[in-house]
């Protein structure tokens, strides 16, 4: 519906739409020598810039568009164009005559201005919500390298990101979800590197989304991922611009959303949950080192609990004799079979991690001293637990810690029970079962249409390329083409020239 | 997009077929080989192996000749439709049956080694429903389970190989050749380790570049054969003849008596054991896989997952079916100097005769 061309009308139709909204801010006041212009501005309070809306809107209005020549006895012809023109000091201005519309920017954080004896308004970009600030990182630290976040705010998001990759090829599409929040969605690339087909298929899912209101990007993340069903995830969150950046050079797409201080990169194969963003700004050795020892502390995350039941219960005798009396010895007073010892010693860790999280900082360290040592050391104590089995789960526990995602973790924590069910049930048979089936969903898994093992599995697909860049880091002069999640002719990344190459010997 | 199109390489086809082929057979077929030829076990593999690459060889150039078409597909046009149907079924009947005898087999195996409490049933309950879990998800996701599988399968077993070659006493070995007595026979019999060469028939229609296929898979047969032969001359090495021969499973014995560098696993048969668990679910996985789409292919009705779900309701019944181990051997040569032979050796060489002789399928 549009507005109308008689101010009184149109403010009673905006006051109806947001009726007992106490925040929507109106001011009327006439403009001109002769005062014989009606304006009313709009806005909601704290969603718009006073600043900007006060010295760049109203002031301007109510003083400069007085005195300021020509007068307004020649303007009043198009009163409409010369407030646009001469009087309102921002850049963002747009016309707008449907009241949906008006509403819709005045939710976003717009001004809307009215004028006398025009059937549309101005909507004045004058977006200044109260935030945080761009502070450091805080689930993702990283001991070299820039120590900025993502904050709620989306327009400081796409900057910092921008920032990066000073580019016209980086695109920003923006989009909203949310029928009632109408939530900003960008969608980051660079056209001249990401898949086209991938691209589209982003675009495609956000635009099918239909829900009332996204309030974080965890929600774009469930609604457009391929396999719901799969405790792995498909798609990739960061909170730090320098990986997302990173992330759109080489060919993947981030989604940004507004009210969230992270980022969606995708698509996402399992090996890139193992990357660490100073995993490239330190040296290649030493990362090599650690990028092994996280797929190394992944596999103990997933397996020792299991493969622990196996080895005690079925097979001791695979264990040298003093390891398997110290076991039995350990066992020996406890009441519960090896099984239920280990899932209730877990669920006990599992407890104390959610607890230590939705508490204080202070007091969540209290959690960890009160579960760890109190708790872990009476168990022990009363016969109820052995102490292997503490440490079986501390160590697992400690694994989980050294992988860079949380999500991953989480896919971890509940496939571990499945095969600590099997490993438990029928030894290293069962555990041998447990991996498999473990293995053949991870394969069958995709992301926008990467296979998610790649490069362990289809490597060719690559030319095996993206092994440099797996479990081992090879140096970087040596990474000259980027992953699969490039286009085909968006390869090249690195090209180190002919002469005076230090890293060839001429 | 770049997965799930069904389709392999020609790489990914060789680390299958490896797999397909290795399986189970590996633990007591040096035992198998030296009842025919005794020291000479190994001779008598080698010949196997040459006949597993002529099986190779005629399924693919049968295969080359229809390189998209199914099994089903290219015998109608060779022969007559209902002639196709019947072969189809028998196929996969028989690949049935095989799979049955080799789970029971690898279930007596892990019995002893492994989970000597556990219900035999159990165990073909495990295998077949993990094999036909992944056999549902079609063969491109067969290709490259395989991939991840390979290195976690070879890597250990070439290491500990590589420390059993030096400990063995090769003078068991000798004479070496001095006679060829049960060389032939052996070759014949022990080339059933191959059987699953017969999935050549089958893979054409599942290849990006069909033409690569029998390049390919003649080499793997080779690699593969080579491996069988090295296992078998190490075992021999270390128990002589007679002794592989009294032994029930002889490669596990010979793992077990291994002393490795700096080892804390006190019984590496167990943990070989474990690993071959992956191996024989790649055999009983393809096995599955290919009898489903045979079946499916002859009725032409209905989804592959039933088909799947099918087979391997088939051979979990004709896995417990036999009364015992000696039972299951007896059923194994039958099938072997019958059917197995026949799909091996007789139909693709027919067919490639009447094929040849009425000018069907693409020229070589």
């Amino acid at each position: 519906m549009d507005i109308s061309e008689k101010i009184d009308d149109s403010i009673g139709m905006i006051e109806l739409k947001f009726k007992d909204c106490g925040d929507l801010v109106r001011r009327k006041f006439p403009v001109g020598e002769d005062r014989n212009i009606e304006v009313c501005v709009f806005y909601i309070d704290m969603m718009a810039s006073r600043d900007v809306v006060e010295g760049s809107i109203i002031k301007n209005l109510m003083i400069f568009a007085r005195n300021a020549p020509p007068k307004f006895d020649e303007l009043k012809p198009d009163a409409y164009m010369g407030i646009k023109d001469g009087v309102v000091t921002t850049a963002e201005i747009e016309d707008e005559s449907d009241l949906d519309k008006l509403c819709d920017a005045l939710l976003c954080g717009d001004t809307v201005i009215l004028v006398d004896g025009f059937a549309k308004g101005y909507v004045v970009s004058t977006k200044g919500y109260p935030n945080r600030g761009v502070s450091a990182a805080e689930s993702e630290v990283a001991l070299q390298g820039p120590k900025d976040s993502f904050n709620e705010l989306f327009r400081v998001n796409s900057a910092l990101i921008r920032r990066r990759i000073r580019d016209t090829n980086l695109k920003l599409i923006q989009k909203r979800v949310g029928l009632r929040s109408k939530t900003d969605i960008g969608i980051m690339y660079l056209e001249d590197v990401a898949r086209p087909d991938v691209v589209r298929m982003v675009t495609e899912r956000i635009d099918n989304i239909n829900i009332d209101a996204s309030l974080d990007c965890g929600y774009i993340e469930q609604l457009i991922e391929d396999d719901w069903l799969s405790p792995f995830p498909q798609i990739q969150t960061t909170e730090r611009p320098d990986k997302t950046a990173s992330a759109i050079l080489e060919g993947r797409v981030a989604i940004i959303s507004d009210n969230s201080p992270q980022a969606l990169l995708l698509p996402s194969t399992f090996g890139v949950f193992f990357q660490a963003s100073d995993d490239y700004y330190q040296r290649w050795g030493i990362m090599t080192f650690t990028r092994a020892l996280r797929y190394a502390a992944g596999c103990v995350a997933l397996a020792m609990p299991a493969l622990y039941l196996a080895a005690a219960v079925f097979h001791p005798s695979m264990l040298p004799m003093p390891l398997t009396f110290k076991m039995a010895e350990a066992r020996r007073t406890t009441p519960l079979p090896a099984m239920f010892e280990v899932i209730i010693m877990d669920l006990a860790f599992e407890l104390i991690r959610e607890a230590g999280i939705r508490l204080p900082n202070v007091i969540g360290s209290a959690i960890g001293i009160v579960g760890g040592i109190i708790i872990g050391q009476a168990a022990v104590e009363a016969g109820l637990v052995s102490p292997i089995v503490v440490i079986i789960v501390a160590l697992t526990a400690i694994c989980s810690f050294a992988i860079p995602s949380v999500s991953l973790v989480n896919g971890y924590r509940l496939s571990k029970y499945w095969l600590v069910l099997l490993a438990g049930c029928f030894g290293l048979f069962g555990f041998w079962l447990g991996v498999l089936t473990l293995l053949i969903h991870l394969v069958s898994l995709k992301s926008f249409g990467i296979p998610y093992m790649f490069p362990f599995s289809s490597g060719e697909l690559n030319g095996y390329d993206d092994i440099k860049d797996s479990v081992i880091r090879v140096p970087l002069f040596m990474m000259k083409k980027r992953p699969l999640f490039a286009r085909p002719g968006g390869e090249m990344r690195l090209n180190p020239p002919e002469t005076g190459n230090p890293h060839v010997k001429e | 997009m770049l997965s799930l199109n069904d389709k392999i390489t020609a790489r990914q086809l060789q680390i299958l077929a490896l797999l397909d082929i290795f399986g189970a057979n590996i633990i007591y077929l040096p035992r198998e080989a030296s009842k025919f030829a005794g020291q000479n076990g190994w001779a008598a593999l080698g010949l196997a192996s040459c006949a597993a690459i002529v099986y190779v060889w005629l399924a693919t150039t049968l295969g080359r000749k229809f390189p998209n078409e199914s099994f089903t597909s290219y015998c109608g046009k060779i022969t007559t439709t209902y002639a196709a149907k019947i072969l189809t079924i028998l196929f996969a009947l028989k690949i049935i049956i095989n799979v049955s005898s080799r789970i029971r087999l690898f279930a007596e195996i892990l019995k002893s080694a492994l989970l000597v409490n556990t219900p035999i049933n159990v165990i073909f309950f495990g295998i077949l429903a993990v094999a036909a879990f992944g056999a549902a998800k079609g063969y491109e996701t067969r290709a490259r389970v395989g991939e991840i599988l390979f290195p976690l399968i070879f890597a250990p077993l070439a290491f500990i190989f590589i420390f059993a070659a030096f400990e063995m006493d090769y003078s068991n070995l000798l004479p070496v050749l001095r006679s060829t007595e049960g060389l032939a026979s052996g070759g014949f019999f022990l080339s059933e380790a191959f059987v699953g060469v017969e999935f050549a028939l089958l893979v054409h229609p599942y290849l990006t570049k069909p033409k690569r296929a029998k390049k390919a898979l003649i080499t793997v047969t080779a690699v593969t054969g080579a491996l069988m032969i090295a296992v078998t001359v190490v075992t021999t090495a270390k128990f002589g003849a007679y002794g592989v021969k009294r032994e029930m499973w002889p490669v596990l014995e010979m793992m077990n008596s291994i002393n490795l560098p700096a080892s804390f696993i006190e019984r590496q048969d167990a943990l070989v054991a474990s690993f071959w668990i992956i191996s024989v679910f790649a055999n009983v996985n393809a096995c599955l896989f290919f009898s489903a789409t045979l079946m499916k292919d002859a009725v032409k009705k209905g989804k592959a997952g039933m088909y799947v779900i099918g087979a391997a309701a088939l051979a979990f019944i004709a896995a417990g079916a036999a009364a015992n181990i000696d039972k299951v051997y007896e059923i194994k040569s039958f099938v072997f100097k019958t059917f197995d032979i026949a799909f091996l050796f007789f139909i693709p060489a027919a067919l490639l005769i009447i094929a040849k002789t009425r000018k069907l399928g693409e020229k070589s």
